[in-house]
């Protein structure tokens, strides 16, 4: 097991990424841990620990800057788990490879959508400038803040992105994978949500899921106290400074941010497939 | 901005006005839980043994559990204000992650 402190710096680092870019991070540390020694065993519970630590210490700015939208994140996220609950059971029928091959491929599609879309999709609108930023009650839709005015949206192609959740939920299932790098994308590029929206979002729903994925590890005995206590202590500091980053970037680098990283994932995981 | 455009962008998106810092006891209550779990991160890396594991577990079960009450506030004040679509939706995200549990304590 790697030293305190070289956790902690782990644990800093995939979550802030997580948090500026809505990725996880578990995709990232997983990896990286492995690499420094964590038995496989206990890698998993540890990458999970860092997601729900970093989306909690992201939580308080991204609510106070109106980012996340709650229905639209738990309609996801209920989706995604119907997808995941079936990804678990038919995990035993799928070669490692081709999982890992199909997690790769995802993430590649994002990347490709969120690098190669140019502009900003929604823009600032001279009548809600006397709103708070935030979602609309009973609806998939709100305002978010760019620099100083405000922009309304609403999110599009609902049941074809529900639909894809759930296909992501299956991925992860199958991978044993949080897979926020494929709910940022697809709320972005598929549902039309700002994409500083879809990340905060992605970072909430990444904390239930990881939270879930948690309470099973716990059970399973999985879970290492100090090595945890560590990489907590690290994701609390680079979730909330990750958030404080994430508001101050414009759309546009947020998003070629998200691409670039998950680009770095598809990298990562095809290239451990081959 | 024109006439024409506001009665478009108001037919496109319906106004519902909502005040400020609305989700402030949200946010402020979490703020403190995180205070109190890396406060706990430090004590468990910093206690004996014996005593690590207590705060390591309560460490790991506020990790596991506030994610949940956050789902579970908005399911109530959905609740509060009729907003029953959402709230089904939060309460059945719970019940899967409850169904879950439930299955890796079967096995």
């Amino acid at each position: 097991m790697p030293s305190v402190a070289i956790l902690c710096l782990l644990g800093t680092f995939c979550a802030f990424l997580g948090a500026v870019a809505g990725i996880g991070g578990a995709t990232v540390l997983v990896p990286l841990l492995l690499l420094s020694g964590v038995e496989p065993r206990l890698a998993a519970p540890l990458g999970m620990i860092t997601v729900a630590a970093g989306s909690l210490a992201a939580a308080s700015r991204q609510l106070d800057d109106g980012v996340v939208h709650h229905r639209l994140g738990l309609s996801v996220e209920l989706f995604a788990s119907i997808g995941t609950v079936t990804g678990a059971l038919l995990s035993a029928s799928i070669s490692e490879v081709w999982l890992a091959r199909m997690l790769g491929t995802a993430a590649l599609i994002g990347a490709i959508a969120a690098i190669a879309r140019k502009g900003v999709r929604n823009k600032p609108s001279g009548i809600f400038d006397d709103e708070s930023a935030g979602e609309w009650p009973g609806t998939l839709g709100g305002t978010y803040t760019l620099k100083d005015a405000v922009v309304p949206y609403q999110a599009k192609n609902v049941g074809f992105g529900l639909g894809i959740s759930v296909f992501t939920g299956i991925v992860s299932g199958l991978a044993g994978v949080g897979g926020g790098f494929m709910k940022t994308p697809t709320m972005s590029e598929v549902m039309k949500v700002p994409v500083k929206v879809a990340a905060a979002t992605s970072t909430f729903i990444s904390g239930i899921t990881a939270s879930t994925a948690l309470l099973i590890y716990g059970i399973q005995g999985r879970v290492e106290v100090r090595p945890a206590a560590a990489v907590v202590l690290g994701a609390l500091i680079g979730g909330f400074s990750g958030a404080r980053l994430q508001s101050r970037l414009n759309a546009s680098t947020v998003r070629k941010m998200t691409g670039l990283l998950l680009a770095a994932v598809a990298v990562l995981v095809i290239g451990g497939s081959l | 901005m024109s006439d024409s455009s506001t009665g478009n962008e108001e037919e496109r998106f319906p106004r519902v006005v909502h005040g400020p810092n609305r989700f402030s006891a949200l946010s402020l209550w979490l703020q403190r839980s995180v205070i109190v779990i890396a406060l706990l991160a430090v004590l468990t890396m910093l206690l004996p043994a014996t005593f690590a594991i207590k705060t390591g577990m309560v460490l790991v079960v506020l990790l596991i559990s506030l994610p949940l009450a956050r789902v579970l506030w908005f399911v109530q004040r959905w609740i509060r204000r009729g907003d029953l679509r959402f709230a089904s939706v939060a309460a059945a995200v719970l019940l899967v992650v409850a169904a879950g549990a439930l299955l890796a304590m079967a096995r």
